[in-house]
């Protein structure tokens, strides 16, 4: 046991068939030991309530979705919902949201786990969750357990105006709140670095008052813009998704846990002439280059990795389906995680 | 002061008006007094001009929809029960046919059964009617209901859809095609499990007066709670005094109407909860060519603009064609008169059906509980309101298309989250696509009333004494030989713009405005401008004689108040009246309530306007004065000015209908001059405007449309029975569903009438 050498423990995006594959060309990215992030969370947020804002819940759930398939654990994925849109007595498909009209993929199939919902989604809960000042008896589901070497992944929906976003019908944060308390989540350390996307109206002047370094930012719509829906179902009688998400989970949908892919890809992923409205970005507080950051950084997770230069006898491989992504998405069917850190590959001495 | 302690005397001070030091010469005055009659004219035909620019496509907007939640037409349709309409409606005619024939009755087993087959929670209501003016007669009614339940959620929230029924022998057009398509529609929403609120599936008697009783029940207004009427602000309750007491010797069985006993709603046995919305179906047949959607409701109240909007964009989805009055949606729009002139007609056939204050449909009564309703009525071809242009091209519609758009109507009400409140309640149709906003109608009315306001304040600074106005007269009364009153108008603001040497350009303006208006004036108001500064001059000596110069004024505020006091008691008594000539009528004479509250009606106007006049002399030992008599006037038109007003927020077509037909009158009336002609000619104005004879002049016109065939002795008879009949129609309306209009007419407009009628009919003697 104590013969295994040069044993690292670091925490990446590479993957584990890639290292075991290409023992010989082993060679580790640059900036992979420089970097500190060491974990991954999302906080994903629908903001509106009511019947015809079903698709600010599709939304919100594909994206739960994305991220989740990519690798973030359900531990590390705050998803806060504020209606109950598979209950809605107006749902004529009940228990079931669906993001297209196609009505293919069920986005509250059986592994959604919500973490506030209901009222419990307002701007107190929601900056408390961020700045990490929840009452001591809350559970830790319901916290944001980040540290220094923590991706954040926020995506907020929901209906907002110039310079704030409304939360319930009833209440809003403003963009001042919002830079203010992702400031304090710096000076507090608990974040390595943020990826703010954010689906509204006027979803760019959300990011403007943002100052606290290493947040990359998009928006759907620049300020004056109306974000658009972008189909109806008529089965269901709803407008089903927002644009931008749906192109997002168009080029999600093609993500894989060892894709390549860069975020320059992803902030480019809804033009003008599909979303209508102007996708905003802004990358001023973001240190690196977006065409160099894998989009895995965000979107996927990353694990525990041992690294080896003894070759290692494979006892057995997990056959991997190409098409497994197809199947899985099968409503009945349900879907398993490779297990987090893969164990039974390693041989035990 | 002086011996009479009537008399109060009131010092009215050169200082008048807000203590404005520069008063008694500010030139604005003396131009106001000037000018107003020209500027009152402008404002009237100002205001009119903009009533009628507001049918043009500048000037009103397109409807949208304003609430999100409606979610209008994103479903796809899924009614598929046209079969079982078609076959509901075939039942329910035989079944009438068979067994209804002889009798008005509604056919509650059919109804009940039907409705039991389909799963429905079936409910039945009894009602019954003590009519007010029939001496003890009482009708009964019964209506048939059923609730869909909600199957997913509490009955919180319930939508209705409901159908009069009417019997075969009706002169009205059946509704069996409605019912059958209700029926249909209920069999066809049964199974599906989206409906969020309950549906109530409602099929009334005797018209207006089912829905009233069921509406009533429904909101748990039983006859004993003596709460409902003062809640819905209505001013008609008995009256304080025990009338008992005084007629005890003759009127010994005599009780005096009460309202809250006049319908017994009854109970119901089934609810649901609160209703958001309602759809009134009249469907003689299936094959209709298209679907005239009535909005108006009691006392003009309309639906929520979104729900009119709502289903008329849903009959286009549906592929029916709907109209409103003479707006056809099948007709190519364009701009242009044609536009104009159908919008024109649109709006003024809006303003008639309001002025009445008459539901022109069942679902008028659901507005006043806060309920958001409509009437789809289907029309052929030969329909009795008369033909539609092309309607004969039309492809008839069908129980299939009928029922989808009733299915998408649904379905979209069903997505409300709460009740209506997101579009305009006040509001006018130009088209069945473009609306007139509340901000964009009530200038016109403002103008009306404004015009009213601005003869009151220029009677009033002509009431107050000014010591320079004196000296402008009697050096313009030097002059007076040698000029005729229309150049003297012109010499006097020639003579002051000389003078005063006015550098501010908008008095300028002013100025001028009122010499081109002087020119213009036609030689009636030429005249009246006489009047009034022979008035002015005549008032001078009296006051220069008794109190060498000084600035006071005799004024009998106790005087004044009295007469008006009196008068509006009058108005009372009118407005309480019909029941006691009914029973008049009924006990002594033997005739028709109808006939018996006319005459009655008739008599109190003609002893009123013979009597009236002597009751400003009563009571007092000095003759009544000029200044008594312009603040008479003044008085008038501030209550006329803010009645109507006051009319227009709630009813703005009554309201508009009134200021029309009133402000000429108000404008003319004030302190006669000697001209003979002149005030027969306003007499005759005041005679033709009384309420009871514009009514009956109006329907005479309106009968010698409808048949022109006649001559002039036959239209007036069709006249005189049409209003017979109107006024027993207004009586029973004001009585049985809180119609406002008998007591507008008799409260307001009448007591206004009879202190013109006492001011024309009052001359100073010098």
């Amino acid at each position: 046991m104590s013969k295994i050498c040069c044993l690292k423990l670091f925490i990446c995006y590479v993957f584990l068939n890639l290292i075991f594959v290409d023992t010989d060309a082993f060679d580790i990215p640059e900036g992979f030991e420089k970097s500190n992030h060491t974990n991954n969370w999302a906080v994903l947020v629908d903001t509106s309530r009511f019947w015809f804002n079903y698709r600010h819940v599709a939304n919100v759930l594909s994206i739960y979705r994305s991220v989740k398939r990519l690798g973030i654990p359900d531990s590390q994925i705050i998803l806060m919902i504020s209606d109950d849109m598979a209950c809605n007595p107006r749902n004529p498909r009940p228990a079931t949201i669906f993001n297209n009209a196609h009505e293919q993929i069920n986005v509250y199939g059986d592994d959604v786990e919500v973490d506030y919902r209901g009222y419990e989604v307002s701007v107190e809960n929601f900056v408390r969750l961020l700045t990490g000042r929840v009452p001591p008896d809350t559970p830790r589901s319901k916290r944001l357990l980040t540290d220094e070497g923590s991706n954040i992944l926020i995506y907020l929906t929901g209906h907002g105006g110039d310079g704030f976003l409304k939360f319930q019908d009833s209440e809003e944060i403003t963009s001042q709140e919002l830079a203010d308390a992702l400031e304090q989540m710096w000076q507090k350390r608990r974040y390595n670095e943020i990826f703010f996307i954010i689906d509204t109206c006027q979803a760019s002047s959300m990011y403007e008052k943002f100052y606290s370094p290493n947040i990359l930012a998009t928006a759907s719509s620049l300020v004056g813009e109306d974000s658009l829906s972008h189909h109806v179902d008529s089965a269901i009688g709803v407008y089903i998704i927002d644009r931008y998400t749906y192109y997002v989970l168009e080029f999600l949908e093609n993500v894989h846990p060892n894709s390549h892919k860069t975020m320059s890809e992803f902030l480019s992923v809804c033009p003008k002439h599909a979303c209508i409205s102007t996708v905003g970005v802004r990358q001023d507080l973001f240190k690196r280059d977006p065409r160099k950051v894998p989009i895995t950084d965000f979107f996927g997770s990353v694990r525990p990795i041992i690294i080896t230069t003894d070759p290692i006898d494979i006892i057995e491989i997990p056959k991997r389906n190409k098409n497994t992504e197809n199947k899985t998405t099968n409503v009945v069917q349900k879907r398993m995680y490779l297990p987090q850190f893969p164990v039974h590959l390693i041989p035990s001495s | 002061m002086k011996n009479n302690t009537q008399l109060i005397k009131t010092r009215i001070c050169t200082m008048g008006l807000l203590s404005d030091p520069e008063y008694g010469s500010a030139k604005l005055i003396k131009t106001l007094k000037k000018i107003h009659y020209p500027l009152c004219f402008l404002l009237y035909i100002g205001a009119v001009v903009w009533f009628f620019l507001l049918a043009n496509r500048d000037f009103n907007n397109e409807t949208y929809f304003s609430e999100n939640a409606l979610l209008p037409g994103l479903v796809s349709n899924e009614f598929n029960n046209d079969q079982s309409a078609r076959q509901f409606y075939s039942q329910l005619r035989q079944e009438l046919e068979d067994k209804y024939m002889d009798t008005q009755e509604i056919p509650v087993d059919w109804l009940v059964s039907q409705m039991s087959q389909l799963h429905l929670e079936v409910y039945t209501h009894n009602f019954t009617l003590n009519y007010p003016l029939g001496q003890g007669q009482i009708f009964k009614g019964t209506n048939v209901y059923g609730i869909l339940r909600a199957p997913r959620t509490s009955s919180l929230e319930a939508l209705v859809l409901a159908a009069p029924f009417r019997s075969l022998s009706s002169f009205q057009k059946g509704t069996e095609a409605g019912i059958a398509l209700m029926l249909a529609f209920a069999e066809f929403a049964r199974p599906k499990k989206y409906w969020a609120k309950d549906i109530i599936f409602l099929v009334t008697e005797h018209e207006q007066l089912g829905i009233q009783a069921w509406l009533e029940a429904y909101h748990g207004l039983q006859s004993d709670s003596g709460t409902f009427y003062t809640n819905l602000g209505s001013f008609q309750k008995p009256p304080l005094i025990n009338f008992k007491k005084f007629t005890k010797s003759k009127l010994n069985d005599f009780k005096w109407f009460d309202r809250s006993r006049c319908l017994d709603p009854g109970t119901l046995k089934g609810r649901s909860g609160a209703i958001q919305a309602a759809i009134n179906l009249e469907f003689h047949t299936p094959k209709i060519r298209y679907v005239e959607v009535k909005v108006e409701g009691l006392n003009g109240q309309l639906p929520n603009l979104d729900l009119v909007n709502l289903v008329h964009k849903l009959c286009v989805k549906s592929g029916i064609h709907h109209s409103y009055k003479n707006s056809y949606s099948w007709l190519r729009k364009g701009r242009g008169t044609s536009t104009w002139r159908d919008g024109v007609s649109t709006m003024l056939g809006m303003v008639t059906a309001q002025i009445a204050g008459v539901p022109n449909g069942n679902h008028g009564l659901f507005h006043r509980f806060g309920i958001e309703a409509v009437t789809l009525e289907g029309r052929d071809v030969d329909d009795i309101s008369g033909a539609a242009p092309r309607a004969s091209t039309l492809p008839p519609a069908n129980f299939h298309r009928l029922g989808t758009a009733l299915e998408s109507i649904y379905r979209s009400l069903n997505n409300l989250l709460e009740s209506f409140h997101q579009s305009y309640f006040f509001y006018m149709l130009a088209a069945t696509d473009r609306f007139v906003s509340i901000g964009q109608y009530m200038p016109s009315l403002c103008l009306l009333c404004g015009a009213m306001l601005l003869r009151a304040l220029s009677l009033w600074v002509s009431v107050q004494k000014d010591p320079n106005d004196d000296k402008i007269k009697k050096d313009s009364e030097d002059n007076k030989d040698s000029l005729s009153s229309e150049e003297k108008n012109e010499e006097e603001i020639e003579n002051e713009l000389n003078e005063s040497k006015i550098d501010d350009s908008e008095r300028l303006v002013k100025d001028t405005e009122g010499k081109v208006e002087s020119k213009g004036k036609v030689p009636d108001e030429i005249q009246e401008d006489k009047e009034i500064k022979k008035r002015e001059v005549d008032v001078k000596p009296n006051d220069t004689d008794t109190k060498s110069g000084s600035d006071d004024i005799d004024l009998s505020i106790v005087n004044i108040g009295a007469n008006f006091l009196i008068v509006h008691l009058i108005g009372y008594g009118a407005m309480n009246s019909p029941f006691f000539f009914s029973y008049i009528g009924a006990k002594y004479l033997e005739v028709h309530p109808e006939t018996s509250v006319y005459y009655g009606l008739t008599v109190t106007s003609a002893l009123v306007a013979v009597l009236s006049p002597f009751l400003l002399r009563v009571f007092r030992t000095v003759p009544i004065s000029n200044d008594e008599l312009s603040v008479i006037s003044i008085l008038l038109l501030l209550e006329m000015a803010t009645a109507c007003l006051c009319i227009g927020m709630n009813n703005f077509s009554l309201g508009f209908a009134l200021a029309v037909v009133y402000t000429p009158l108000m404008l003319v009336v004030g302190v006669n001059g000697e001209n003979r002609l002149v005030i027969f000619v306003k007499r005759a104005l005041c005679v033709l405007v009384h309420p009871l004879v514009a009514l009956t002049v109006a329907l005479s016109l309106y009968s010698r449309v409808l048949y022109p065939e006649e001559d002039v002795l036959g239209m007036a008879k069709r006249g005189r029975e049409a209003t017979i009949q109107a006024v027993m129609f207004a009586v029973a309306d004001s009585m049985i569903y809180g119609n406002w209009l008998f007591n507008v007419a008799t409260s307001v407009i009448f007591p206004t009438w009879i202190v013109s009628w006492q001011i024309l009919c009052t001359t100073v003697r010098k």
